[in-house]
C-alpha cells in the first residue's frame, strides 16, 4: 500500500508483527529495526532507490484510485487522458506533450504515468505470493531435513533448470493473457528463489543454540519453524524480495513487450516499449520514456536490495563492540 | 628508562561510532626492556587488544590514535607513514593473532605464507626461502615439517595452525613479538605446548614479547612484569612477583581474588561489569566497584603513579630486588616491596596498603552430599556422527569411518548433586550431555532417567523435568524475541494455569536480574546477563535436572564468578541436580562435588571433586590438572606437557585411547583397552590403576601377563610420542 512498503516498512511490520504482540506493555517498535534503519540511511544510493521507488510507487498508487474509481477525471482535468487519440500522431517532445504522442496520437507522458500502476502491481503482488510461498516450503525444508528437504528442494532445482521467463511465459500461455494470471505466473516463477534462500539461511539459523532450547523445553515443530527459526531468516529474504521485485518489473515489461502480458488498451511500459520499437530512428521518444521509466525503477529497487544488505549485514553488530 | 626496547606514552585511542567518538584507551604508558616479557592483563572492554593494534598501526579504519607516542628502538611509530610501518612490522615487531584461522590465508599452502614473509623483508632466493621455512617449522616443533610445508591451514590443527603463525611472526627475526591472547581458543594441554614454545622461543633469540591475556595464571607462568588494565587505562604495573603477590590497586586485588583456583580456596565475588567506554564514571574508573572507594575517588581519574614503599612499616626492605619479592610473600613479617618499576593508579594507596590476593575463606570441605537415588543413568552410551550422508557416500564402499563422539560411557548423576564433566574440545563431553537430553540420538547404549529408560518416559515430562543451559550467549536466546516472551513461551507450554506475568517476574528476580529486563532484546544485554535469561528459561518449567554446557566459558573472570554463585545457590535453594560441562578445571573444582574427565569419548576417571583434584589417578587427568596456568606466581611449576594432540576421533588408537599422548604408556597399553574399574578414590580407565584391582576381583581377563611397571614404560612411551601428530 505505502510508498515504504518493499523496503523499511515492510522490515518493521515483519518484525513487530513477530515480537510485540504478545509484549503490550510497551509498544516501543524493535531497536533492530531502528538500528537497521541508521545503517541503510547511511547508504546514500539506498536512499536515493527509496526516494525513486516511493515515487514511482506514489504514481502507481494515483493511476490505480484515478482509473479504477474514478474513471480518468482527476488526470483529464489537469492533463490529457492516457487513452483518447485526440492528438496528432508521433509528435515529439513539446511544451504540451513533454514526452510526445504515440502512433495513436496519446499522449506519452499520460500513458507512462498509467503504466507504473501495473509494473508495480505485478511486482509487489506477485513477489508477495512468491515469497509467502516459497520461504515457509524453504523453512520447513531447510529445518526439517531429510525426505522432506530433498522433494522440496529437488522440485526447487527443477523450476530454476528453466529461464524465468521462459516458464513465466509457459504459465502465462497456458492461463491466459491477464493481469491475475501474469500475476500469478510471476508468483510461481519466483518461489524457488525464496525456497533456497529460505531453506539455506534456516540451516544455520537451526544450528542456534535457542533452536535446540526450544527442543528442550518441548515447542511443537510448527512453533519452532513459524516462531523461533522464520523470523531470524527475514533478513535475507527481504533483500532478495527487492531484488526480485526489479526482476518482476522486467519480466512483467518483457511479457507486455511480446504481447503476452496485460492487453491493450490498459498501458504498460513493456507494451509501450514494444509499440514504439518500429519507430525508433522516426519516434524514438515512444520508446525511450517507458524504457526510462523501466531502467530507473529497477535500478530502485536494485539499490534498495544493495542498501538493505548492507544495513542487514550481521557485521555491522561490530559497531556495537565499536 | 631510556633504553628500553618499546616505550608507550600517553597512548589514547579514540573510536568514531554513531553516537559520536568513544576513548578505547586512554593515558596508556608501559616500557618493554628488551629480553622482557610483558604481560597485558584485562577482562574483555578493558582495552587491552585496542593497545596491542594501537601499536601495530592495525586500528580499524573509525580508529585513531588520539595522542601519546610509541617509540620502538628509538622511533616513534604513530608518525610512520603506512609503508613505512609495514618495513617496521615483521622485521622489528610481529604480532601473533588469537584466532589462528582467520589470520592464515585459506587458499596458499602454509609454506607460501611463510615464505611470502621471508621474501618481503629478506634478499633471499625463493630455494632458500623455503629452507628457511622448513627450519623455522621445526623450530615451532611441528613434526615433519617437509610434508606440512605444503598443506593447506584447513588441514591442521587449531595448535598447529597457532604454530605456524608463530613461525610467520618470528620469520625476520623482530625485537619485539606481540601475542595476543594466543592460547585462548586452545585447549589446555595444547595451550602448555604453546606456552612451552613460546617462552623457549623467546628466550633462545632475546626476543621481547608482550603477551596480552584475560588470564592470570599465562601471565604468572610465562610473565616477568605485568600491566593490569581496566576501563581503558593501566591501574596497576610491575614485576609479576610483586603485584599478582601484594596487590596494591583494588581492581588487581579483586580480580586475583575472584578467578577460581585449583588451590584450595573458595574464589570471592567482584560484583558488577565493566563499564561500556563512553559509559565510564567520572574519576577512577573502578569507582562504582570498589570496596575503598570514597568521595575522593569520583573527582578525577587517578594517575598512575609510582607506589612508593612508604605506608609500609618496615622501611629496610626498601631496596629489596625484585626476585626476592616471591620469598618475602610467603614469610611472615612482608617487607616493603621495591618501589623499582611498580604503579598504582589509584587515589587512595597510601591508605589502603598492600592487599591479599588470595581470599581468606578456604573451601569448605565439601561434605559428598548425601547421595539420594539416581536419578540420571547412562549405561554404554554410544554416539556416533557419520560423515556418509550424501547418497553417493552411501553407495561407495569403505568412505570414512564414522566419528566416535561418545564411546561406551558409564555415568550416573545423584539427586542434590553437581556432577563436573571435564575435557577438552574433541572429548564428547558436550554430545554426551546433549544425549541426556536427547537433544541428539542416541547410536547405542541406554539412559535412564528416574529407573525408567528414556524411551519409557513420556515427552512432556522428560521436557518439564531436564533442562539445558547454553554455552554462548549470543545463540542461546532468539534475537527476535523479548526477554518476557522467551520465558511467556516456556512458562505456558508447561503450566498454562499461572499467572505468567507473575512468573516472569519471580524467575528474573531468581536469577538476579531487573524484572523490568523482560522488555529487553537479547542485543540490548551484557553477556552475563544473557546468560542469566538463559537459566531463567531453563528454571521456567521447574526442573528437576539442569545439565549446563560451559555456561561461563564466554564471560569475564568476574561475571563467571557471579554466575557460578547463581548456579550453586540456585541448585541448592530448589535442591536441583547439575551436570555441569566445561573444559575448565578451576571452574569445575569450584562447582562441582564429583567430576567426570572424558578423553576422546571416554570417561576416564571419576571421583569427588576433593579426592580427584587432591592426587589424580589417570595420567590423563594429571596432565591435566599440571598444565592449568596457576595465577599464583610463587607455586611452583611442575608441568606436565603431553605431547601431540587428541587422535583422530575417527581413527581411535588401539588399546587404550590415551596411549598416543600417556607419559606412562607401557607395552600393554597398546593392546589392552582399560575398563573403568572402581578403586577406593573413585573409578579409573587405567592399566596401572588396574593391577590391584586385578588382584584383588580376580578379574584376570583385563590384562594376563603381569606387566613390570614403569621399565617397561619408557619403550612404550618412546613408541608413543613417535606416533603422536
Ligand atoms: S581510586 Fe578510589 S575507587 Fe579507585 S581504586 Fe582507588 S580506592 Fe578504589
Ligand atoms: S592404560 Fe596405559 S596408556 Fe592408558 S592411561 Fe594408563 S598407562 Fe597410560
Amino acid at each position: 500500500m505505502s510508498g515504504e512498503n518493499p523496503t523499511g516498512g515492510s522490515a518493521g511490520t515483519d518484525d513487530s508483527a513477530g515480537q510485540t504482540a504478545d509484549e503490550s506493555t510497551k509498544p516501543e517498535s524493535p531497536t533492530g529495526f531502528r538500528r537497521t534503519w541508521r545503517g541503510f540511511r547511511a547508504h546514500g544510493l539506498a536512499v536515493a532507490g527509496l526516494v525513486v521507488v516511493s515515487v514511482v510507487t506514489l504514481v502507481g498508487i494515483f493511476s490505480y484510485v484515478d482509473d479504477a474509481f474514478l474513471g480518468n477525471s482527476l488526470i483529464t482535468s489537469v492533463y490529457y487522458s492516457p487513452f483518447a487519440p485526440e492528438f496528432m500522431p508521433l509528435q515529439g517532445p513539446s511544451m504540451a506533450h513533454p514526452f510526445g504522442t504515440d502512433t495513436l496520437g496519446r499522449d506519452v507522458l499520460a500513458r507512462t504515468i498509467y503504466g507504473a500502476k501495473v509494473s508495480i502491481q505485478v511486482a509487489l503482488t506477485a513477489v508477495l505470493v512468491a515469497a509467502s510461498l516459497g520461504s515457509p516450503l524453504g523453512v520447513v525444508a531447510g529445518y526439517l531435513g531429510g525426505t522432506v528437504e530433498t522433494v522440496v528442494m529437488r522440485t526447487v532445482d527443477v523450476m530454476l533448470g528453466f529461464p524465468a521467463l521462459v516458464l513465466a511465459i509457459g504459465l502465462v500461455a497456458a492461463l491466459g493473457f491477464n493481469l491475475t494470471n501474469v500475476i500469478i505466473a510471476l508468483g510461481i516463477v519466483y518461489v524457488p528463489q525464496f525456497a533456497r534462500i529460505a531453506r539455506s539461511t534456516a540451516l544455520s539459523v537451526s544450528n542456534e543454540e535457542y533452536v535446540d532450547a526450544a527442543k528442550a523445553l518441548g515447542y511443537s515443530t510448527p512453533h519452532i519453524v513459524f516462531r523461533e527459526v522464520l523470523p531470524n531468516c527475514i533478513s535475507p529474504l527481504l533483500v532478495q524480495a527487492s531484488l526480485l521485485m526489479a526482476f518482476a518489473i522486467i519480466a512483467e515489461a518483457s511479457l507486455s513487450f511480446l504481447g503476452l502480458g496485460v492487453q491493450p488498451p490498459t498501458p504498460t511500459w513493456g507494451q509501450m516499449v514494444s509499440d514504439g520499437s518500429g519507430y525508433l530512428t522516426s519516434a524514438p521518444w515512444i520508446s525511450l520514456f517507458p524504457g526510462a521509466a523501466i531502467f530507473v525503477t529497477v535500478l530502485g529497487f536494485n539499490l534498495i536490495g544493495d542498501g538493505l544488505r548492507d544495513a542487514l549485514d550481521p557485521r555491522e553488530s561490530a559497531e556495537r563492540r565499536f | 628508562m631510556t633504553d628500553a626496547l618499546l616505550s608507550v606514552r600517553d597512548l589514547t585511542t579514540e573510536f568514531a561510532t554513531p553516537n559520536g567518538s568513544i576513548r578505547a584507551i586512554e593515558d596508556v604508558s608501559f616500557d618493554v626492556e628488551s629480553g622482557e616479557k610483558l604481560g597485558i592483563v584485562g577482562e574483555s572492554g578493558s582495552g587491552k587488544s585496542v593497545t596491542a593494534r594501537s601499536i601495530m598501526g592495525l586500528l580499524d579504519e573509525n580508529g585513531r590514535i588520539a595522542n601519546g607516542s610509541v617509540e620502538l628502538g628509538g622511533h616513534d611509530l604513530t608518525s610512520l607513514s603506512e609503508r613505512e610501518l609495514t618495513d617496521v612490522r615483521g622485521t622489528e615487531v610481529a604480532m601473533i593473532f588469537q584466532d589462528p584461522m582467520s589470520s592464515l590465508t585459506p587458499v596458499l599452502t602454509v609454506g607460501t605464507q611463510i615464505t611470502e614473509t621471508i621474501l618481503e623483508h629478506r634478499d633471499v632466493t625463493k630455494a632458500e626461502a623455503r629452507e628457511q621455512a622448513i627450519d623455522l617449522l621445526e623450530q615451532v616443533r611441528i613434526p615433519d615439517p617437509e610434508s606440512v610445508i605444503d598443506t593447506y591451514p584447513h588441514q591442521l590443527s587449531g595448535g598447529q595452525r597457532q604454530r605456524v603463525l608463530i613461525a610467520i611472526a618470528i620469520s625476520c627475526d623482530p625485537d619485539l613479538l606481540i601475542a595476543d591472547e594466543p592460547t585462548t581458543a586452545l585447549d589446555v594441554t595444547i595451550e602448555a605446548q604453546i606456552l612451552d614454545l613460546l617462552e623457549d622461543l623467546v628466550s633462545d633469540r632475546e626476543t621481547s614479547l608482550v603477551q596480552i591475556t584475560h588470564d592470570l595464571g599465562v601471565v604468572a607462568e610465562t610473565c616477568d612484569r605485568v600491566a593490569v588494565m581496566y576501563a581503558g587505562r593501566v591501574v596497576e604495573q610491575g614485576p609479576v612477583s610483586e603485584v599478582f603477590v601484594e596487590p596494591r590497586h583494588p581492581y588487581t586485588a579483586g580480580l586475583l581474588r575472584s578467578t577460581p583456583r585449583i588451590a584450595d580456596v573458595e574464589p570471592e565475588l567482584l560484583a558488577g561489569n565493566v563499564p561500556d567506554p563512553g559509559e565510564r564514571p567520572v574519576g577512577c574508573n573502578f569507582a562504582p566497584r570498589c570496596p575503598h572507594s570514597t568521595d575522593d575517588c569520583h573527582v578525577d581519574d587517578p594517575p598512575l603513579e609510582p607506589a612508593g614503599a612508604a605506608s609500609r612499616p618496615s622501611a629496610e626492605g626498601r631496596d629489596a630486588a625484585p626476585a626476592e619479592g616471591r620469598e618475602v610473600a610467603s614469610g611472615e613479617g612482608r617487607e616493603a616491596a621495591s618501589a623499582e618499576g611498580r604503579e598504582v593508579a589509584c587515589v587512595r594507596t597510601d591508605d589502603i596498603g598492600t592487599l591479599e590476593p588470595i581470599p581468606e575463606a578456604k573451601r569448605e570441605q565439601t561434605a559428598t552430599p548425601e547421595v539420594g537415588p539416581t536419578i540420571v543413568e547412562g549405561e554404554r552410551v554410544e554416539k556416533d556422527f557419520s560423515s556418509a550422508d550424501s547418497l553417493l557416500d552411501r553407495l561407495l564402499p569403505g568412505g570414512e569411518p564414522p566419528v566416535r563422539a561418545v564411546d561406551g560411557v558409564d555415568l550416573s548423576l545423584a539427586e542434590g548433586e553437581t556432577l563436573g564433566l571435564v575435557g577438552e574440545s574433541g572429548s564428547g563431553k558436550t554430545t554426551l550431555g546433549r544425549l541426556l537430553l536427547e537433544l541428539t540420538d542416541r547410536t547405542g547404549g541406554e539412559i535412564r532417567f528416574d529407573g525408567r529408560p528414556l524411551a519409557e518416559v513420556p515427552e512432556q515430562e522428560l521436557r518439564s523435568r531436564i533442562q539445558f543451559v547454553f554455552q554462548d550467549p549470543n545463540s542461546s536466546l532468539n534475537p527476535r524475541q523479548t526477554v518476557g516472551k522467551i520465558l511467556r513461551f516456556a512458562i505456558k507450554k508447561h503450566d498454562a494455569a499461572t499467572d505468567v506475568d507473575d512468573r516472569i517476574a519471580e524467575l528474573l528476580t531468581e536469577v538476579g536480574l531487573d524484572p523490568e529486563t523482560r522488555h529487553d532484546y537479547p542485543h540490548q544485554l551484557s553477556g552475563g546477563q544473557k546468560q542469566r535469561v538463559g537459566v531463567a528459561r531453563a528454571l521456567a518449567v521447574d526442573p528437576d535436572v539442569i545439565v549446563a554446557d560451559e555456561p561461563t566459558s564466554a564471560l569475564d573472570v568476574s561475571v563467571q564468578g557471579q554466575l557460578l554463585d547463581l548456579l550453586d545457590d540456585i541448585k541448592r535453594e530448589r535442591g536441583l541436580s547439575m551436570v555441569f560441562i566445561s573444559h575448565d578445571l578451576s571452574v569445575i573444582r569450584h562447582i562441582a562435588d564429583r567430576v567426570a574427565v572424558m578423553y576422546l569419548g571416554r570417561i576416564v576417571e571419576v571421583g569427588d571433586t576433593r579426592g580427584l583434584f587432591g592426587a589424580p589417578q589417570h595420567p590423563y587427568t594429571e596432565a591435566l590438572l599440571s598444565a592449568v596456568p596457576d595465577p599464583d606466581p610463587g607455586a611452583e611449576v611442575d608441568r606436565i606437557v603431553l605431547d601431540g594432540e587428541i587422535p583422530d576421533p575417527k581413527r581411535p588408537p588401539e588399546g587404550c585411547n590415551f596411549v598416543t599422548r600417556c607419559p606412562e604408556a607401557m607395552a600393554e597399553c597398546e593392546s589392552h583397552d582399560p575398563e573403568l574399574v572402581a578403586n577406593d578414590d573413585g573409578e579409573v580407565a587405567c592399566l596401572l590403576h588396574h593391577d590391584v584391582v586385578r588382584g584383588e576381583s580376580a578379574d584376570g581377563a583385563t590384562v594376563s601377563d603381569g606387566p613390570p611397571e614403569s621399565e617397561a614404560g619408557d619403550a612404550a612411551r618412546a613408541d608413543g610420542s613417535g606416533d603422536s601428530v
